[in-house]
C-alpha cells in the first residue's frame, strides 16, 4: 500500500477542521513560522512554564539572536572602516615633512664646502664623547667586582657544620617578599632540600618528651618539647664577617674560653688488664678432629656438665659474656648424639670454652669479687638449679627409694597380712558363736567348707529354720496369687503389667527383631556398595587425570569426557543397587488406622471409618452412642486391676476367653 | 510536518504525514484512511506503554519525525 499522500491527508484534515499540511511543491511561507503568544497571557504566570508559552517565547528568542548577530556584523563593519581610515592616515603621514630632495637649501656649493669642516669637527666630538662614556662605564663595572668583603654582614641560613669539607655549595639569595624587612639571606638549594627531607622524616617519627639517649648538655628550658610550637622553629643561621670567618665565631672568641671544655672520661677502669683478644688467631688454632663420636656413659657426661656449670658460675663474676656459650655448649653436645653435622661446631665450642677458661685462670688475683665468688661456690650445691638426680642419689644413698617393684612387693606382703588377720577374726567369731549360740546362728550355720556346724543344738537349728521361713513368707500375699505389677516400679514392670492385661501382645517379637536386623543389614550393605562405587570412581578419575590423553584434551572435551564417564558409572551403580534391592529388600508394610480417640482400629473398623469418610456421613445417634459406650468400657477395663472379680473384666475376661477357646462352660477350680 | 510510522506486528505498516500538534483523534482518522479500519477499532500506543488518549496531541506523547507507534485492535475494553 502506498503511503498516505499529503493531498489525501490534507483532505482529511480539512474535513476535521484542522490546518492543512504544508505541501512541499507549493510556495512555503517565507522564513520561520512561530506560534503567536496568547493575547490574554497572564503576566503573573511563570515564564516558560508550559509548552505553549515556551513555543510562543521561541519567536522572541529567535528575534533576539537575530538582532544580536546583526549588531555584531554592523560593529565589525564599523571597526573595519575605522581601521582603513587610520591606515590611510598613517600612510600619508610618512610622506609629510621634507623629502631628501626637498631638504637641500637653496645655498650654493661654496657654502656647503665651508660648512663641511664644521660638520666634521662636530662628528669627531661626538665620537670622543662616546668613547669617554664607554670608558667610564667599564670602570664602574670593574669597581663592582664582588669580593669577600662585599659579603660582610650577610646572613647564611645554615649551620657552619652543614657545609661539608671539600664540597662546593652554591648559595643563592633566599626568596622573600619584596616588602619584607628581613635582610638578605643566603641559602644553598641542595642543603635546603636536605633539611626539608630531614624534617619530613622527623615529623614521621614519634617525638618523645624525654629522650634518654639525648646527651645534650647545658641548660634546658622547662618543657622543652613545646618550645618549637610556642616560639616557632629556631632558625639556624650565621653571619659572614667578610674575612673568611663567621661573626658568631669571632664573638665566641671574644667572650673568651668561658665555655667549659668537654673532657672525655673513660669509665672502662675495670677493663685495664683485659687481654687484647679472647680469641686466638685462626692460624694458631688447631682443632683436633675427633674420631666420630666418643661413646661415653651419659652419667659421666652429666657429671662433666656439672663441672662446666660450676666453672660457668665462677665465670659470671668477672665477665658476663662467658656464661652464655658455656651453658649452650653442653646442650649441643647432647644433640650431637643424633646429629652428626654439628660435630665440628661442637669442637670449636669446646676449644673456645677451654681458651676462655685459661684466660680466666691467668687473671686470677685475690680481689673482693673473688672472695664473694668463693662464698658463692660454697653455697652452690644448695641451690636447686645445680642439683641433679645423680647428685641426689650420691648424697643420700641411705634414703628410702620407692618405685613400682617395691610398691608391688609391699602390696603382696600387706595382702598376706590381711588374709591372716581375716582368718584369725573368723576363728574368733566361731568360738563366740559356740559360746553364746542364739545371737547369730543364721549367718554362721555353714562355714567355708560347707560343713554344717554340729556344735549347735537341735532346738537352735529348728528355730533358725522357722525364722528364715517367716522372712520369706513376708513376700507372699494372702490371696495365694501373684501380686499385680504396678507402674511405679519401672518400665519393665509396666511392660509386664501391660502384657498381663493383654494390652500388648508380644507374639512375634523375635520375628520383628529379625526383620529389623535384616533391614539394618540391608541398609549398611547398600551404603557400603555406594561407598565402594564412589571410591572406585574417584580412583578411576585420578588415573585418568594423570594420563597423557587427559592432558592433551581441551577443557570442553574434558568436560564431555567426565560427563560420559559419570553417566556410565551411574548406570553401573544403579544396576548394582537394583540387584541388591531384588535380592535382599523385604519391605515390611503395616497399615495402621487410628480413630479420633486414638484407638488402633482393626480391619473392620477401619473399613467402616473410611466408608463414612467417603460418603460424608457417619452412623446415626444410637449407633454412635453405642460406640462411645464401648470405648468407655474399654477404658474402664484397662484402668482396673486384672484381679478385680466384681466386674466382668480382667481375669474373668481371660477365663471367658479360655473357656470359649476350649469350648467349656464354667470354671475349673484347682 | 513529521512522518510517523504505524506498525502492528502482523504485516501492516504505514507512514503517516502529520503535524506534532495534531490531536491523536485526527491521527487515528488518518491511520484509518490509510489501513481501512474504522477509527474506533484503532488503538495506538508506544511499545510497552499505555494507549494514547484521543484528546492529547502527538507532541504530548513526544512523538517526533520518524517515530514508530504500535497499532493494536481496540476492543472497547
Amino acid at each position: 500500500m502506498a503511503d498516505l499522500s499529503i493531498e489525501e491527508a490534507n483532505k482529511i484534515r480539512l474535513s476535521m477542521g484542522m490546518a492543512p499540511l504544508p505541501v512541499p511543491g507549493a510556495a512555503a511561507p517565507s522564513g520561520l513560522t512561530f506560534k503567536q503568544a496568547a493575547e490574554g497571557a497572564d503576566p503573573d504566570e511563570e515564564p516558560a512554564s508550559t509548552v505553549e508559552t515556551r513555543q510562543a517565547a521561541a519567536y522572541d528568542n529567535w528575534k533576539k539572536l537575530q538582532d544580536e548577530e546583526e549588531a555584531k556584523k554592523k560593529r565589525e563593519q564599523r571597526i573595519a572602516l575605522i581601521k582603513k581610515a587610520q591606515e590611510k592616515a598613517s600612510r600619508f603621514s610618512k610622506l609629510e615633512g621634507k623629502g631628501l630632495a626637498e631638504e637641500a637649501n637653496d645655498e650654493d656649493d661654496l657654502a656647503w664646502l665651508k660648512g663641511s669642516k664644521k660638520r666634521a669637527k662636530q662628528i669627531a666630538k661626538a665620537e670622543q664623547m662616546q668613547k669617554e662614556l664607554e670608558e667610564r662605564e667599564r670602570q664602574a663595572r670593574e669597581a663592582l667586582q664582588y669580593t669577600e668583603a662585599d659579603l660582610a654582614g650577610v646572613k647564611v641560613g645554615h649551620e657552619v657544620g652543614q657545609f661539608e669539607d671539600g664540597e662546593e655549595e652554591i648559595l643563592v639569595l633566599k626568596d622573600t617578599a619584596v616588602d619584607a624587612e628581613d635582610d638578605d639571606e643566603l641559602e644553598a638549594v641542595s642543603l635546603k632540600e636536605k633539611e626539608r627531607l630531614q624534617e619530613k622524616v622527623d615529623s614521621k617519627k614519634r617525638k618523645r618528651a624525654y629522650d634518654p639517649n639525648d646527651d645534650e648538655s647545658g641548660p634546658k628550658s622547662i618543657l622543652a618539647q613545646y618550645d618549637e610550637e610556642i616560639e616557632g622553629k629556631k632558625r639556624k643561621a650565621f653571619t659572614l664577617d667578610g674575612q673568611g670567618r663567621t661573626v658568631e665565631e669571632v664573638k665566641a672568641e671574644a667572650a673568651g674560653a668561658a665555655k667549659p671544655k668537654k673532657v672525655a672520661i673513660s669509665l672502662d677502669i675495670l677493663q685495664d688488664d683485659t687481654p687484647t683478644n679472647d680469641y686466638m688467631d685462626i692460624s694458631e688454632v688447631k682443632i683436633k678432629k675427633s674420631k666420630k663420636k666418643k661413646s661415653k656413659s651419659s652419667k659421666r657426661r652429666r657429671v662433666e656438665d656439672d663441672d662446666e656449670m660450676l666453672t660457668a658460675a665462677t665465670g659470671e663474676a668477672d665477665e658476663m659474656e662467658v656464661d652464655e656459650p658455656e651453658t649452650v655448649a653442653p646442650k649441643q653436645k647432647k644433640k650431637t648424639l643424633f646429629d652428626e653435622s654439628f660435630v665440628d661446631d661442637d669442637d670449636l665450642q669446646a676449644q673456645l670454652a677451654a681458651q676462655r677458661r685459661q684466660a680466666l685462670k691467668k687473671r686470677k688475683k685475690m680481689r673482693p669479687e673473688d672472695l664473694a665468688r668463693q662464698l658463692r661456690e660454697d653455697s652452690a650445691p644448695e641451690t636447686p638449679g645445680v642439683m641433679d638426680t645423680t647428685e641426689l642419689a650420691d648424697e643420700d644413698a641411705g634414703a628410702l627409694v620407692i618405685d613400682e617393684t617395691t610398691e608391688f612387693v609391699h602390696n603382696l606382703g600387706a595382702n598376706a597380712e590381711e588374709d591372716e588377720e581375716e582368718t584369725l577374726r573368723r576363728q574368733r567369731r566361731k568360738s563366740s558363736h559356740i559360746s553364746n549360740g542364739i545371737a547369730s546362728v543364721g549367718e554362721a550355720q555353714v562355714d567355708d567348707e560347707g560343713d554344717v556346724d554340729m556344735g549347735q543344738s537341735y532346738a537352735e537349728a529348728a528355730e533358725a529354720e522357722e525364722r528364715n521361713a517367716r522372712a520369706v513368707s513376708a513376700d507372699i500375699t494372702g490371696t495365694g496369687l501373684d501380686e499385680e505389677k504396678t507402674v511405679d516400679q519401672g518400665l519393665g514392670a509396666t511392660l509386664a503389667l501391660l502384657k498381663q492385661r493383654g494390652v500388648i501382645n508380644s507374639v512375634d517379637s523375635g520375628d520383628r527383631n529379625a526383620a529389623y536386623r535384616e533391614r539394618q543389614k540391608f541398609l549398611t550393605d547398600k551404603q557400603r556398595a555406594e561407598e565402594s562405587a564412589e571410591r572406585l570412581r574417584k580412583e578411576h578419575r585420578e588415573r585418568e587425570r594423570n594420563s597423557a590423553r587427559w592432558n592433551n584434551m581441551t577443557p570442553r572435551e574434558r568436560e564431555e569426557w567426565a560427563r560420559k564417564n559419570n553417566v556410565a558409572a551411574d548406570q553401573v551403580e544403579s544396576r548394582k543397587l537394583a540387584d541388591i534391592f531384588n535380592k535382599e529388600y523385604k519391605p515390611n508394610i503395616e497399615l495402621n488406622y487410628v480413630d479420633e480417640h486414638g484407638r488402633q482400629l482393626n480391619e473392620k473398623e477401619a473399613f467402616k471409618m473410611l466408608s463414612h469418610q467417603f460418603h460424608g456421613k457417619g452412623s446415626g445417634n444410637t449407633k454412635t452412642k453405642k460406640h462411645l459406650d464401648k470405648i468407655a468400657t474399654e477404658k474402664r477395663k484397662l484402668a482396673e486391676s486384672s484381679l478385680e472379680t466384681t466386674r466382668a473384666g480382667g481375669l474373668n475376661r481371660a477365663m471367658d476367653h479360655e473357656a470359649k477357646k476350649s469350648k467349656f462352660a464354667g470354671v475349673r477350680l484347682q | 510536518m513529521i512522518m510517523v510510522t504505524v506498525n502492528d506486528r502482523l504485516g501492516t505498516k504505514a507512514q503517516i504525514p502529520c503535524l506534532a500538534s495534531d490531536p491523536v483523534k485526527l491521527f487515528k482518522a488518518m491511520v484509518s484512511a490509510k489501513i481501512g479500519r474504522p477509527v474506533h477499532e484503532i488503538m495506538l500506543k508506544r511499545q510497552g506503554q499505555r494507549p494514547f488518549h484521543d484528546q492529547l496531541t502527538l507532541a504530548d506523547y513526544e512523538i517526533s519525525n520518524g517515530v514508530q507507534i504500535d497499532l493494536e485492535l481496540n476492543t472497547g475494553d
